[in-house]
């Protein structure tokens, strides 16, 4: 979970941050856990976050210098106070247990939202394999071609797939004509 | 979505998922039944109701389907609501569909290349479907129906066996996938874009509907085949 990436505590309780750390260390392999007091120290860190854990006071009080681009998980004190139920929180005045709990709930919300975050684009051999596809050549002919393995096309054609949303040959043709990466002619 | 038992109101159920509908108009039942029970509604018409409350259930929620009981259904009942289930997608669905594709291809602004290969990327979907439900009303259906009446029965076997439907039957909701995502994801030739959502509802429809139709045909109905292959040809059938 959060595999190698840094995380942003912002809170004005240092006790708080200092057990968030200890736990978070306890659930995910991170890089490193940075702690901020305001918003504003959190804007000006040049730092990308993974994830930023922000004080629901702080967030209500300075929500305009927070950059969207962040994936936010509020820290309440209890359930009660709800005025920013839409971003996922996590309430602290619980016994530890259910601060795990909560934990092993929310972080894979955020894993997940990096890993559809990775994969927008084809890479170049991704793209190399589809205009192959395109063509109607089979597997061991792209894997000849490429000097690939048979393996590593099939690889490379899940990747594919999994991205465009698009599983049939002909699907695969008419996004690669549609996206100029082969043209009418040189489909059979 | 409620969980359908023998005493559940029908309307309650098709107020709960509205996509119940047509599954229930493939049982030769017409809506405006009032407050009548599933029960009820079954047996004024003599259809099996744990069959019918099954099939409902099944297609209401992904991870119910109870294999065990449903091994025990009867084989020509199952094969008579795929035979409508056919007929469904034969005669509405895919009219219906057809219909909303080619007024959306026609809203386009232009004729382009796009237009052209969506347009035959769908008739080639249509016509691989027709295909697949032609081979089952007239191979497969006819065969299952034969050997449960105990016709023909040497004659039939050496014709056809659900070995041969295992082998031949194919995933065919694979393009439909493909035809959701290129209008969603990629299709961008100024279409009208109500037409676009109306077309991928009836995706979205046709999709859902199919892959419920397959996973019965490959998990209830083939197994109770082979084993009514088995009572009458023994194992080396
Ligand atoms: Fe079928
Ligand atoms: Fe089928």
């Amino acid at each position: 979970m959060l595999k190698n990436q840094h995380i942003a505590i912002v809170t004005d309780n240092g006790v708080v941050a200092l057990g968030l750390e200890a736990l978070l260390y306890e659930y995910a392999t991170l890089t490193g856990v940075l702690h901020f007091t305001t918003a504003i120290e959190l804007r000006k860190s040049t730092q990308h976050f993974g994830l930023a854990f922000i004080d629901s006071n702080i967030y209500v009080a300075s929500a305009n210098q927070i950059s969207t681009k962040n994936k936010i998980l509020l820290l309440h004190q209890a359930p009660d106070e709800s005025g920013n139920s839409l971003l996922p929180s996590l309430y602290m005045h619980c016994p530890q247990e259910l601060l795990v709990k909560q934990l092993e709930a929310l972080l894979p919300i955020f894993d997940k939202a990096t890993q559809d975050n990775g994969k927008s684009d084809l890479s170049d051999r991704e793209r190399e394999v589809l205009v192959l596809v395109a063509k109607g050549m089979i597997n061991k002919e792209i894997a000849d071609q490429l000097s690939i393995s048979l393996h590593t096309v099939i690889t490379h054609r899940k990747n594919i797939t999994s991205k465009l949303g698009i599983k049939t040959i002909s699907g695969l043709t008419i996004y690669a004509i549609l996206n100029g990466l082969i043209t009418v002619d040189e489909v059979e | 979505m409620l969980l359908i038992t023998p005493d559940t109101k029908l309307a309650d159920a098709l107020n709960s998922n509205y996509l119940l509908i047509p599954v229930v108009n493939r049982f030769g039942i017409a809506l405006g039944f009032g407050d009548k029970s599933v029960e009820e509604i079954c047996r004024g018409r003599g259809i099996n109701v744990e069959f019918f409350t099954t099939i409902l259930n099944v297609f209401s929620h992904e991870n119910y389907f109870p294999q065990a009981r449903m091994l025990n259904f009867d084989a020509l009942a199952l094969v008579q609501y795929l035979e409508r289930t056919h007929e469904y997608y034969r005669s509405l669905l895919l009219p219906q569909l057809e219909r909303h594709f080619n007024l959306l291809m026609e809203s386009a602004s232009e004729k382009s290349k796009e237009v052209l290969l969506i347009e035959k990327f769908f008739n080639e979907y249509k016509n691989e479907l027709l295909l697949h439900l032609k081979r089952e009303d007239q191979a497969t259906f006819p065969y299952i129906k034969a050997i449960y009446h105990k016709q023909n029965l040497e004659d039939m076997a050496r014709r056809y066996s659900i070995k041969k439907f295992e082998a031949e039957h194919n995933n065919i909701d694979e393009k439909l996938y493909d035809l959701k995502n290129i209008l969603i994801k990629y299709a961008h030739n100024g279409y009208d874009e109500h037409l676009r959502n109306t077309v991928i509802f009836d995706l979205f429809r046709l999709e859902k509907d199919l892959t419920d139709h397959t996973h019965i045909e490959n998990n209830i109905l083939t197994p109770i085949v082979e084993k009514m292959e088995q009572a009458l040809f023994g194992s080396n059938a």
